[in-house]
Parts: structure tokens; sequence; C-alpha cells
């Protein structure tokens, strides 16, 4: 390509209103969505500290009230007991388990405000601990936030074909096109120089924003560590080149099929419509139809039939569990304790409830199994899901992270769980597990982000490629006009 | 005249494919989407009957218990689908499903069924109301923007003028030869759905709100058809008019709606469900006044049955110490999770004011308000549960101050004290009331309706070619 045609293209390019136009837009939105973005995670991250200190507290509190009430002596409630290890177990000792906020939690919310990032683990029943979520607004929720990833998936496409304005249908309606095929070089070097440069004005800013705020020192320890960070944005970056580049690609190709500006400009605008709006929207109307979601309301009441058959079996059924479980059972097991009984009935409730709550598990499972699949119905789908996985907002990191806080809870009880039934006083405070939140390794993440880039690059190539062909023949079906 | 224009406008209409082929495409979406919402409501509807069911079922099969273990038991109230839940959905996905109704604590409603929906769910759901709010008015952009600019372009409106041809007439025509499609297109549609409550005998409320919500539409619908005429008979060409057009709403539909809620959270925002939790209960530790108020109600009582310790008195004072607990709660609990609400609904009422700058704020608000899937008539139904709460403690804490031990044995309740307690039964507010609490909403959408037609009626006598 002569360097004569690239300075020509870019002077034109700064000439061009319509590109300080775009980049003003662009600009605006991505500066709010950032300060929103920053905003959201130093405040998640403020809550965070706050819920570690006071569970420290509390549970240093607990340690010093135990040693004290065991040297100075003092009535105190069995309820209330710092040396009752189901009051340490199921109230004093409980521990907030925190997902940290990767390096680029700011630049997706994903699914980050529907699913807590916090789970408390105590020996309180599982399904109640995870029953805890955040108030975030119901309206928020629906209509979603203001965050890059917006603007990126949404936004920046509108703006992209906006720039593209309908190329090169516009040069042929106008009469440059003729007198570009006559010149040394080929029209296709021309098309891929001109939309090239157009993507760039759209990414560029993007991909700074991404570098900034990986950049931006995170306000605590409970980030991701930097290494990660880099990792991650460099997958973002490749996310968001790739899903521009098909949308540059679909812009010149329909420019190359339309007759005129008009209608390569409204094909584009339906085409954004169609890939943005209405095809997720018809993708979650199909899955809603073919499988529908798991009634939790069912399942509350299944739940509630389930407690009232355990309680009302009582002590036999304790005595079964007992027997049962030999594990739970030492030979100091006091069936009639209170705490124990409760401890074990609710045991035995969990176990009556798992067919039902495996069952439930396994319809949102096989849910969200449709939805990768439907992901593919729109690169818009498959794009938002990926930045949201760089960004660590996915529900992939969401799953694996309550993986892990049942892995935790199950510790949980195997620790006090013994202590409770020995009904012994408890002074291993200092032995209580503690929770160290396992990083998901960075090759499972790259796998899932290939797949994204590998959508969005595949279609971009061939998409392009039909473009370029299109335009070799473009001075032949000019003639033929 | 004017009927001759519309009819030739009509046939025009009639004549040109692409409207067939849009108002296919829009008719598959519909049905679609009314099959799909209408699937989720039946079934949501029928788990929500069996629930409560057997919710009352297991609340009146207790065995003998104290009053008190009985308070513990508890009831789950469970939040119905809304009336109108299958033409808007609202934020239904994201509303709470149900709340433990038990002794001592106003708990938080809990499960939000989008926290199962899967990530999809958060790129929108079709639903009629989003066909009615968003992709309805993008056909009236297609077929309203070039309505005058196109003649303009074309040359034909100085033909017309020239023949003496009264712009401000023919303008009129043009505008009720659009709105006749449209009726053509929905009325039909809205007197079955009528017809089919009529015969379904849906509650009279259910029919009120489906009236309204015709209303509703046509409001809008008409305010956005204006909005075109106007806009196409200030432009020069179709491109013009299609571009603003085109800005405005995805301005409306797309970004203001995110937009607004950042500012809204910004002003009114909501707090951390931690940060929650340890206010409730830094205010509920403060048992100061609580006190004093059982250590003087105690001296009250061992003074007029002239006895020292409560245990000797005729009745019990755990029954009394439990109620004036609860009491003491209820200003705490009124004050937090007032604050909660009052700031999510001033949330709304921020959005619904924005609507001034895209109607479509203004209508999704008023429009799942008046399918009972807002947040008004959540807040209505987590206040009902809480109200029936405290009935309930209520009574129970009375039948145990009505009972003291006798012989060092607890006082248990049977069946007879359980079926005393009433079912938990909600009802949704009046329409009055949802109308009202979207006031700002309608304001604002007859002024969307008011603004172009004052503009349309200054523009159109002096249309220049």
């Amino acid at each position: 390509m002569n360097s004569a045609v690239v300075r020509g293209e870019v002077r034109l390019l700064l000439r061009d209103p319509a590109v300080w136009t775009v980049l003003l837009v662009l600009v605006v939105t991505l500066i709010g969505a950032v300060i929103q973005g920053v905003l959201r995670k130093h405040a998640e991250i403020a809550v965070f500290t706050e819920m570690a200190n006071a569970d420290a507290a509390r549970l240093e509190s607990a340690t010093w009230d135990a040693i004290r009430l065991e040297e100075q002596g003092g009535n105190v409630s069995r309820f209330r007991d710092p040396r009752n290890a189901d009051v340490v177990g199921r109230r004093l000792a409980v521990q907030h388990l925190i997902l940290p906020p990767t390096g680029l939690a700011a630049l997706a919310v994903g699914q980050s405000d529907l699913h807590p990032a916090w789970h408390p683990v105590s020996l309180e029943p599982r399904d109640q601990l995870l029953a805890e979520g955040e108030l975030n607004a119901p309206r928020q929720l629906a209509v979603g936030r203001f965050d890059v990833s917006f603007v990126v998936v949404f936004v920046a496409p509108l703006l992209l074909l906006g720039l593209l304005a309908g190329s090169p249908a516009r040069e042929r309606e106008s009469g440059i096109l003729p007198l570009l095929a006559v010149q040394r070089g080929r029209l296709g070097g021309w098309l891929a120089l001109r939309t090239g440069l157009r993507l760039l004005i759209v990414l560029l800013p993007i991909l700074v924003v991404g570098v900034v705020v990986a950049w931006l020192p995170g306000p605590g320890p409970l980030e991701t560590a930097a290494s990660e960070t880099w990792l991650r944005l460099g997958l973002w970056g490749l996310a968001v080149a790739g899903y521009l580049t098909f949308w540059a690609a679909l812009g010149v190709w329909m420019g190359t099929l339309a007759l005129d500006t008009a209608r390569a400009v409204l094909a584009l605008a339906a085409a954004w419509l169609l890939l943005v709006i209405l095809l997720p929207a018809i993708a979650n109307v199909a899955l809603e139809l073919s499988y529908p979601q798991p009634s939790r309301i069912e399942y509350v009441d299944a739940m509630r039939a389930a407690t009232d058959l355990a309680r009302a079996e009582g002590s036999e059924v304790l005595q079964q569990y007992l027997e049962d479980h030999p594990e739970m059972a030492g030979d100091d097991v006091d069936v009639d304790d209170f705490f124990a009984q409760r401890l074990l009935v609710q045991a035995r409730v969990e176990e009556a409830l798992r067919p039902l709550s495996t069952a439930f598990e396994q319809q949102r499972q096989a849910r969200a199994r449709q939805v990768r699949w439907l992901r593919w119905a729109s690169p818009a789908m498959l794009t938002s899901e990926g930045l949201a996985d760089a960004a660590g907002t996915s529900e992939s990191r969401q799953a694996d992270f309550l993986q892990q806080v049942h892995g935790f809870h199950d510790a949980w009880r195997d620790f006090f769980g013994p202590r409770v039934l020995a009904g012994r006083p408890f002074f291993d405070h200092d032995r209580i597990p503690t929770f160290e939140y396992s990083h998901e390794p960075p090759t499972r993440l790259a796998a899932r982000m290939a797949v994204v880039m590998l959508g969005c690059f595949g279609l971009s190539v061939a998409l392009g490629l039909l473009a370029l062909r299109r335009a070799r023949s473009l001075p032949k079906v000019m003639g033929n006009e | 005249m004017i009927a001759r224009l519309v009819a030739k406008e009509l046939l025009e209409l009639r004549r040109d494919g692409r409207i067939w082929m849009l108002l296919a495409i829009l008719g598959v979406l519909a049905a679609g989407a009314a099959l799909s919402t209408w699937q989720q409501v039946r079934t949501q509807h029928a788990a929500w009957h069996a629930a409560s069911a057997g919710e009352q079922e297991r609340w009146l099969a207790q065995d003998e218990k104290h009053p008190h273990s009985a308070a513990h038991y508890g009831v789950y109230a469970f939040r119905p689908p809304g009336p109108l839940a299958t033409f808007d959905p609202g934020l239904d996905p994201y509303l709470p499903v149900t709340v433990w109704m038990e002794a001592h604590r106003q708990n938080e409603a809990l499960y939000r069924p989008a926290q199962d929906a899967g990530s999809a769910v958060r790129f929108g759901r079709l639903t009629p109301a989003t066909i009615v709010g968003a992709l309805l008015p993008l056909l009236i952009v297609l077929v309203a923007a070039p309505a005058i600019s196109g003649e303009r372009e074309r040359g034909t409106l100085t033909q017309l003028l020239a023949q003496g041809v009264a712009p401000g007439r023919w303008v009129l025509g043009k505008g009720l030869a659009l709105a006749t499609l449209l009726a053509g297109l929905l009325l039909p549609l809205w007197l079955l759905v009528t017809a089919v409550l009529i015969v379904a005998s849906a509650p009279t409320d259910t029919l009120a709100r489906w009236l309204a919500a015709g209303a509703l539409v046509a409001l809008y619908l008409g305010g956005f058809l204006l909005t075109c005429l106007f806009v196409s008979a200030c432009s020069r060409s179709v491109r013009t008019a299609l571009l603003v057009l085109l800005s405005v709403w995805a301005v409306s539909t797309l970004i203001a709606p995110r937009a607004v809620l950042e500012w809204a959270q910004w002003r009114h925002p909501t707090p951390s469900s931690f940060e929650f939790r340890q206010a409730l209960q830094a205010d509920l530790r403060d048992r100061s006044e609580l006190d004093a108020r059982l250590a003087r109600r105690a001296a009250e009582l061992l003074e007029a049955h002239a006895v020292d310790r409560v245990e000797q008195l005729p009745v019990n004072f755990d029954g009394f110490r439990l109620q004036a607990a609860e009491e003491h709660d209820y200003a705490v609990f009124d004050a937090h999770f007032g604050r909660l609400h009052e700031g999510y609904l001033a949330q709304e009422r921020l959005l619904q004011w924005f609507g001034v700058l895209a109607p479509y704020l203004a209508f999704s608000a008023a429009s799942s308000g008046l399918s009972g899937t807002d947040l008004l008539h959540y807040r209505h139904f987590a206040d009902s549960a809480e109200q029936h709460r405290r009935v309930m403690q209520e009574m129970l804490n009375e039948a145990i101050y009505r009972n003291p031990e006798v012989d060092g044995q607890r006082y248990l309740a049977g069946p007879e004290l359980w079926a005393t307690v009433p079912e938990f039964e909600y009802s949704a507010p009046s329409l009055g009331r949802i109308i009202s609490g979207h006031a700002p909403a309608f304001a604002v959408l007859t002024g969307w309706l008011l603004l172009p037609l004052m503009g349309l009626l200054r523009v159109a006598p002096r249309l220049q070619p």
C-alpha cells in the first residue's frame, strides 16, 4: 500500500466531523462507565474489608471471653457461652468467605450484582447461608449497569458502523470508486486500510481504558495479583478487538452488497438491532420455552415439608442418624442435648433434601448448558460473557467460588460437628479453619476466552474474505449497472 | 377531504411490501413473547398456589407445642405473579419470591428468580410490553419519518401546495392514516384479550388494569407518532428525519435507562446487605427503653395482684415480655426497611421523571406498575407480609399471656389456637394507588403527547416545500 494513500486517508479522517463526534461520544461514555466501575469496586472492597474486620473482632472477643469465663468463672447462658462449640460455630466465629475482585472488576459488572461475591459460613444450614444476598435495586438489576462492557457491546458497534457509513456503497454512490479502481494498488487493500483505520479509532480508546483500569492501584490486599490482572487484560483486549473486528467486517461486507448509502446504513442498523437486541431476546424466549428455570417457590415448599418430617421423627431419627454416621457418634454423644439434637436434625433435613437440591441443581446446570450454546446466536452475547469472564465477574467464576464455599462449609462442619456432639467446653478458637480463596488456573480462563475469540475472529475473517472478494468484483458490477 | 386523504395514505401503506414484512416479523415475535410469558406466569401461579396452600396446611397440622415454638416455626409468604404479568413481567425476575414470617425479626425477602436463570437473561427478554414499548416505536419511526420529509424530498409537497391543498389538513390526514394503521394492528388484539378476561371472569381490578394499560399504550404510541410527524415536518430530507428519530429511540430505550439509573443510584444509594444488617443489629441491641417498660409493667402487675414475683401472677408475664420486645423492634424494622424501600422508590421516581428525556423510561415504569410487577407492588407485598407477621405474633403472645404455667408445666397450645391465626392472603394495591404512584410517568407521557402536538399545530399550517 502506497504511503501517500495512507497519509491521505488519515488526513481525510482528521477532517471528518463524524470522526470527532464518534470520539467525543465514545470518550464521554467510557469515562462515565469507568468512574462508575471504579467507585463500585472501591465500595465493594470497603465492605469486604469491613466484613473481614468484623469477623476477626468477633472471634477475638469470643476467644478472650472464653478464657476469662474459664479463669474467673461467671454465669452465662449456654446459648451465649463462648465455650459452647455450637455457639461459636454458629454465631461467634461466622466467617464471610469473599471472592476477591480482579484488577479488571471495574470494567464489567457481569453477574456480580446478582450473585453475591461473599457468603457467610457457619453451622447454619447451607441453603440458609447461600440465600443471603445483596440488596441491589431490582430496577437496576433488570436494566443493567452502565459499565465499560455495555459501551463495548452495545454502543461501540453503533459508533463504528456510523464511521463506516455504508462504505464502500458511499464511494460508489459519490463516484469515487471508479476513480480508485483505475489507480495503482488493489481496491481490497484500500478497503482494508480504510476500515482498519476506522476500527482503530473506536478500538484504541477502549483498550486505553482497559490499560488504565488495570494500572490503577487497587484499594487493598483483597484484590487478585498483578500478574493475573495483566493476563486478564490481554484476554479482555483480544475479546474487544475480536468483537469490533467482526462489526467492521460485517459493515464493509454489507457496504459492498448495498446499492446506495441509505440502504447500506439502514441494513447495518437492522443488523445491529438483530444481533444486539433481537436475537438475544429471542434466544431467551426459546430458552424459557424449552428449558424453564427451576422454581424456588417449589423448592421452599418441599424444603418445609422435609424439615417437618425430620423434626417429627425426633430423637428416633437422631439415633438412626448416628447409626448411619458412626463418624459423628463418639462415645460421649449426649443425644438429649439440645445442641446435639439440633445439629443432627439439621443434618437429617439436609440429607432428606439432597435429592431435591440435586434435582434443582441439575435443572439449573442443564439450563446453563443451553445458555452456553445460545451464546452462539449472537456475537454480542458471546462477547458480553467473555468480557465478564475476563473481568472476573462471570457466572463461571462465581460457580467456581461456590464450589469452594461448599468445600469450606463441609470442613467447618467436620471441625465443629464432633465438638458440638461431645458437648465439652470449646477452647479451640485458634484452630478454627480459615478460608483461602484458590485462584482459578489461568489456562482454564484462557480456554473459555479462546472460544469467544475464536467465534468473533472466525466470523470476522469469513466476512472480511467475502467483502474482499466482493470488492474485487465491484468495478465489474459498476460496469454492468 | 380528510377521509380521502386517509384512504389514499392507507392504500399506499397497504401497497408497501416492507410494512407487511415488518408487521409479520413483529407478529411472530409478539406471539412467541406472549406464549413464553404466559407459560411462565402459569407455572409461577401454580407453584405459588400449591406452596401457599401447603404452608397453611403445615401451620394447621402442627402438634401441641408452646405458642412461641409455633412463632419460631413461622410461615412463609409467597409473592403471587402480578395480575398482568403475562403482558409485562417487569421486575418480576429480579424481585424476591418469598419471605419467612417468624418471631422476633422482619426477614429480608429471599430468592430472585433471575439468580437461577443464567447470564443470558441479562440481555433482556422479549415480552409483549417490550414489543409495544421498544419495537413498535421503531416501526413507527420507519413508517412516519418519510411521511412528510419524503414528500418534500421527492418534490411532491411543492405540487400539493401549488394545487391549494391546506397543509394542516394534509398533515392531519397523514397522522390519521398512521394512527389507523396502528389501531388496526393493536385494537383487535386488545379487544381479544379484554374478551378473554371477561369470559374467564377475571377480577374487576385486573380488567380495570388492562383497560388502563390500553390507555397507556395509546398515550405512549400516540406521543411517539406525533413526535415522528413533527420531526418529519421539520426535516429537509428523509435521512435527517431518520437519523434524529433513530437517535431518540436509541437514547430512550438503550442508553438513558442505564445512565439515569446510575445517577439515581448515586443520588439515593442502596446500602450493601452487610451494612444494612450491621445498622439494623446495632439499633436492635439497644434495649434500655424496653427494659424500663418491662420493669414498669411488672411493678404495676405485682402491685395490682399483690404478689412479690411475676411467677405468682395469674397471667404469664413471658407473653407480655415477648410482645413488648416485638413492639420495641417494630420501630427499628420500620425505620430500616422503610429507608431501604424508600431509596428504591426514590430511584423509581427519578427514573419516571427522566421520561421527559426518554419516554421509554416512563412507559416501562407505568406498564410494570399496571401489570403488578414493579417495586410498588413488591413493597406492598413485603408490608402486607410484615403486618401479617405482627398480627400472628400478637395472637400467639396473647395466648401465652393468658396461660400461665400450672404446677411448673408450660402451656401447650393445639390446633384450636393455630386455626385462629388468619391465613396470609395477599391482594394487590388498588388501581387508583398504582396510578397515583406512577403519576410522574403518566404526566411525562402526556407531555410527550401534547408537546409534539402543539409543535405540529404550529408547523403544519406553515409547511414549506
